[in-house]
């Protein structure tokens, strides 16, 4: 099935357009002196909003593949340019170990609440070692896997290319043939495709665990983990419908970006949205119903607690003010709250009541207006999970001119890399009209 | 007037003969087909299905109906509960959301009803059981003077028979 | 386009020729129509005599007191609620092959859903039964209603149960909805080729479809909005299930992920029977051509899926377990895997979370012996997942001087078995009444082929 869809598809390099080229290299050389002016004034913001920077491309990039590999697995044919988007969305995710091994020589900052004294009994999974062994080889795992779907995915297409050396030849070295690489290669990812999916659901669940749960370390959520992986996954949903967008007009792509393909495209979108508020509720009204100080520390950080059950025990006015939706604004008290609303704006709200029709789906810019957002709202909430628990009630901690800097640079570098491979190498192939 | 059945075996001749007829101005028709057919549905009419409103005042009405069913009966006798506020909208949200859906459900069933102009007790003149097999039937009003024209403009479109019901 | 000349007019009033019917009507109603067979009469006596059990017993128990169904403390929940839990996930898959995938545009869908939606609204009526023989004082089950009384109390809003009935009373309608408007235009085909009383009962409930282009229309519509509002339905119904456990802080119960954690298993339950049913359905009644090998790989492939999502929440909710430093929750879970109730926590493991990996062999998910013995462990797994989710939970509390022990009596046994009679019953007096599979829906297929050939229609998948 999916030869069919590479059967249409001719690989052409591009040069990268001179501003945007220079646009992604500004932002890099921005984000470098940010992070270096941060070293050397505050390190402990630099590296916390390193951190942040890094998961939430690491698995806006994860989950990129991941759904391309779920294009492969349920064998769909509507997607066309869109999966070698999510894949493009990939080739940042080998780079994920890297950022990893920088941001553990920040670790002093990044894990300052359990690193030199872990709550009694978690000393076992709470350690430096422990944790640079594990998510090391979770990284090396899942870059090995992308690097692989990847090669056999783009393989074929670069057929035509294969005497122009370099990256070019190496991709292609033994070719088969046309044919039988295209049949070879589409079997190798159906193998493929379960393998990446499963392992980065898994992958990043225990990244999720032990880079942020684990920052208030008496928390636990058996639910964080696909919480967290879900909105990576959701993300690169929206990256890819923002970037499938975007090329409506690019040469070659004229005609490619249908309505039904953005409509399909929106329907995941809204339907895995509000999944993701699902998620997201299932954990807080399990925790809102237990009141337990350990669970609720986590959402106390996050939305005060007027989210949660005042601690008024039987007080007949307290209890009546806690959900009184008439000085409901005025009674939030905790700074990060507005924050986490304004995440559930961008990232539910929005995308629910927008894209409830038939007919914001397909305009595109509705379509790409509506992931605009989302990137946005899963970029918040990056940082809305991490920094309550290293700088409680400071709705500023996140926000400053070395965070906006570094996040700057890695919006550059991500654009880049993605360009790069998906352009000068050419990944997302011009389909061929004929089909 | 005159009413002319014609039976087709493919749907986008159906359509096909549906655009040319409305285009010469013969707007009383109807086409009974085995299996939906968008083609048919967009050619016969091209405005999608007033269902929708129906799920939508179903829903709102439902998510107004449970919040304010929840709140209001908890208010009514407050008892305090586990340390609870009276009126906690985080589990009255799973109510209020089953009542949508409940509402929702019920409106859109009643939506096909209206919109279907079901129930009906009796059938159309130009129905036949044929039309549950697997063959179309465009059903056209023709004045008197029109229906050998019309008569040829079925046949021409690869109707596999035309008859005449008296009506 | 010479008009005709006016001697042919006349000509063309004649009687319609004898009814042409089509190969896919045929074959459909060639399985509700026939007479019942020896098979058929006899599993259906087998299941009266099952309901008869049950039902017999269920009145010694409103007799006698909940104590013969084996409650004493502090296990007040057994395996009626285990088996409620256990309906209500088979009442999964129904629901989701038809709105799901129907919103994905999954086109294998339309050869199994009439009969999983069936399957849906005969396992929710199950699934209510337990509430009923539960609660004992089965005179007293409409307290749970919020209706009004003269001492001017309301239900409590608050509690999980209340949700479940809120859940589980929509899930019936909205799921019976659901049913009966699929079930609409095969219901007119029905009625145009039977008489008798069964003219008369089709015919009432087609409400006059005649298959306009207008009622077509609405009724796309309709499908979509109910697949649109039944998807999100089937997340909570089940998710609020799993809330009657998760809210209490029971160890072992009070999980953030149980919620989803469910939904995965239900879905799993139910795709598992689906096949369970449908292998032999599809082989008493030759319906090979239409319910294709590729149709039970699909399942297959789903059932894996699931399993995994199953498979995942086992190892993550030990491992949370572990990792919080709750000495209950460790203790909970030691005591699961290495406790009194170690079957029952490796035939669940096991069965849910090992065996289905065998479809990741392209050969064992097309060999329909093997799917039908692997679907029967899951459901075995499955009844016995809830089995330890429950019993472990309430017999091993915080305090170990009130853990208790609990097996189920003869009592429960016979009920349960009465409970799939009761199931089998609904299911059989279906096929013989209704079209098993969705006739006008597989027709949209035939006639798109017939129109398109054969090339181009994959194009609508």
């Amino acid at each position: 099935m999916s030869s069919a869809v590479v059967a249409a598809e001719q690989a052409s390099p591009r040069a990268i357009p001179t501003p945007l080229l220079g646009a992604c290299l500004a932002l890099i050389a921005i984000g470098v002196i940010a992070f270096l002016a941060g070293l050397s004034t505050d390190p402990a913001t630099a590296w916390r909003a390193f951190h942040v920077n890094y998961l939430y491309w690491g698995v806006l990039a994860q989950g990129g593949v991941a759904v391309a590999c779920a294009f492969v697995i349920i064998g769909a044919r509507w997607p066309g340019p869109a999966r070698r988007i999510a894949e493009g969305l990939g080739a940042w995710a080998p780079l994920t170990l890297v950022f990893f091994l920088i941001s553990f020589l920040g670790r002093e900052h990044i894990y300052s609440p359990w690193l030199h004294s872990p709550p009694p009994g978690k000393e076992v999974y709470l350690n430096a070692t422990r944790l640079f062994v594990m998510d090391v080889a979770i990284f090396a795992w899942l870059a090995l896997l992308t690097v692989a779907f990847l090669y056999y995915s783009v393989r074929p297409t670069l057929g035509a290319l294969r005497e122009r050396g370099g990256m070019f030849s190496r991709w292609t070295a033994g070719w088969r043939g046309d044919e039988a690489e295209r049949d070879l290669c589409a079997a190798r990812c159906r193998v493929l495709a379960p393998i990446i999916a499963l392992s980065f659901a898994t992958g990043w669940t225990f990244i999720a665990f032990d880079q942020v749960m684990s920052l208030t370390p008496t928390w636990y959520s058996n639910l964080f983990g696909a919480y967290f992986t879900w909105g990576g996954f959701l993300s690169a949903i929206a990256a890819t419908a923002l970037i499938l967008v975007l090329h409506r007009n690019a040469p070659g792509f004229q005609g490619e970006v249908t309505k039904s393909r953005m409509h399909d495209i929106g329907k995941m979108i809204f339907a895995f949205s509000i999944f993701w508020m699902y998620l997201f509720f299932s954990q807080y009204l399990v925790i809102w119903y237990a009141n337990m100080p350990e669970e609720t520390q986590f959402f106390e950080a996050r939305l005060g607690s007027q989210f949660m059950v005042d601690k008024a025990g039987i007080n007949l006015m307290e209890l009546a003010r806690t959900w009184d939706l008439k000085h409901f604004w005025d009674r939030i008290t905790e700074p990060y709250a507005k924050m986490t609303l304004f995440v559930w704006l961008c990232c539910w709200v929005i995308p629910f009541w927008v894209l409830l029709g038939q007919r914001p789906k397909k305009t595109p810019a509705i379509l790409g207006s509506v992931s605009l957002v989302m990137l946005f709202g899963f970029w918040l909430e990056r940082n809305v999970l991490v920094w309550p628990s290293l700088v409680p009630k400071d709705s500023f901690s996140w926000l400053g001119p070395v965070q906006i800097g570094i996040a700057g640079g890695f919006l550059g570098a991500f654009v880049l890399v993605f360009l790069l491979y998906t352009r000068v190498f050419p990944s997302l192939a011009v389909p061929s009209k004929h089909s | 007037m005159p009413t002319l059945v014609g039976v087709f075996d493919r749907p986008g001749d159906v359509a096909e003969t549906v655009t040319r007829l409305k285009g010469r101005g013969f707007t009383k028709l109807e086409v009974y087909s085995p299996a939906p057919f968008e083609e048919i549905d967009d050619a016969v009419d091209p405005k999608p299905s007033k269902v929708r409103i129906f799920t939508l005042v179903g829903g709102l009405l439902g998510v107004v109906a449970g919040y304010a069913m929840t709140i209001w009966m908890s208010l009514d006798w407050p008892i305090v509960i586990g340390g609870k506020p009276f009126a906690s909208i985080p589990p009255y949200t799973v109510i209020a959301f089953e009542v949508t859906i409940l509402f929702g459900g019920i409106f859109t069933l009643l939506g096909l009803l209206a919109v279907g102009g079901l129930p009906s007790i009796k059938l159309g003149a130009g129905y036949s059981a044929r039309f549950s097999a697997e063959e179309f039937g465009l059903v056209v009003e023709v004045p008197e003077r029109d229906v050998a024209e019309v008569d040829g403009l079925l046949r021409a479109h690869s109707a596999k028979e035309v008859s005449l019901v008296a009506s | 386009m010479t008009p005709p000349p006016p001697e042919s007019v006349a000509a063309m009033i004649r009687p319609t020729p004898a009814l042409p019917d089509s190969p896919t009507n045929r074959d459909v109603m060639r399985v509700f129509m026939e007479r019942p067979g020896l098979g058929w009469l006899l599993l259906i006596g087998l299941c009266l005599g099952g309901l008869a059990g049950g039902a017999a017993t269920w009145i010694y128990q409103i007799y006698a007191g909940l104590g013969i169904a084996g409650y004493s403390h502090p296990i007040f929940w057994g395996a009626y609620i285990v088996t409620f839990v256990f309906w209500v996930g088979i009442a999964h898959a129904g629901t989701l092959i038809s709105a799901i995938l129907f919103l994905f545009r999954a086109k294998w869908r339309n050869a199994i859903n009439r009969s999983a939606e069936a399957m849906t609204i005969f396992a929710v009526f199950t699934a209510q039964l337990f509430l009923g023989i539960h609660v004992g004082r089965i005179w007293k089950a409409y307290f749970i209603l919020p209706y009004p009384n003269q001492r001017a109390l309301w239900v409590n809003f608050k509690s999980p149960l209340l949700w479940d009935t809120f859940a589980i009373s929509t899930y019936t309608l909205v799921s019976l909805i659901f049913f009966y408007v699929g079930l609409i235009p095969d219901l007119a085909i029905a009625r145009d080729r039977t008489t008798g009383w069964r003219k008369a009962l089709y015919g009432a409930l087609a409400l006059g479809w005649q298959g306009t282009s207008r009622q077509w229309k609405a009724h796309n519509r309709t499908v979509l909005h109910l697949s649109g509002l039944a998807t999100p339905l089937v997340l909570s119904v089940h998710s609020v299930v799993s809330w009657d456990f998760a809210m209490a802080l029971v160890p072992g119960w009070h999980a953030t992920i149980f919620a989803p954690y469910f939904v995965a298993g239900a879905i799993f339950s139910g795709f598992a029977m689906v096949l369970t049913v449908m292998i032999p359905v599809r082989r008493i009644f030759g319906l090979e051509h239409i319910l294709t090998d590729y149709h039970f790989e699909n399942m297959c492939r789903f059932l894996l899926l699931t399993s995994c999502i199953v498979g995942y929440a086992y190892g993550i909710e030990y491992f949370i377990a572990w990792y919080s430093g709750v000495e209950a929750e460790k203790t909970s879970f030691y005591l699961r895997a290495f406790g009194p109730y170690w079957i029952s926590t490796w035939i669940m493991l096991i069965f849910n979370g090992v065996v289905p990996h065998l479809f990741w062999f392209k050969k064992l998910r097309t060999h329909v012996p093997t799917i039908f013995v692997i679907c029967t462990l899951i459901n075995i797994g499955m009844w016995f997942e809830r089995y330890v989710i429950i019993i472990t939970g309430l017999s091993r509390e915080f305090n170990p001087a009130v853990w208790g022990h609990y097996t189920p009596q003869p009592a429960e046994l016979m009920i349960i078995a009465g409970s799939f009679s009761f199931f089998s019953i609904l299911f059989l007096i279906f096929l013989k009444l209704f079209p098993v599979i969705p006739i006008s829906e597989v027709k949209e297929l035939v006639i798109h082929e017939r129109a398109h050939g054969h090339g181009q229609h994959a194009e609508a998948h």
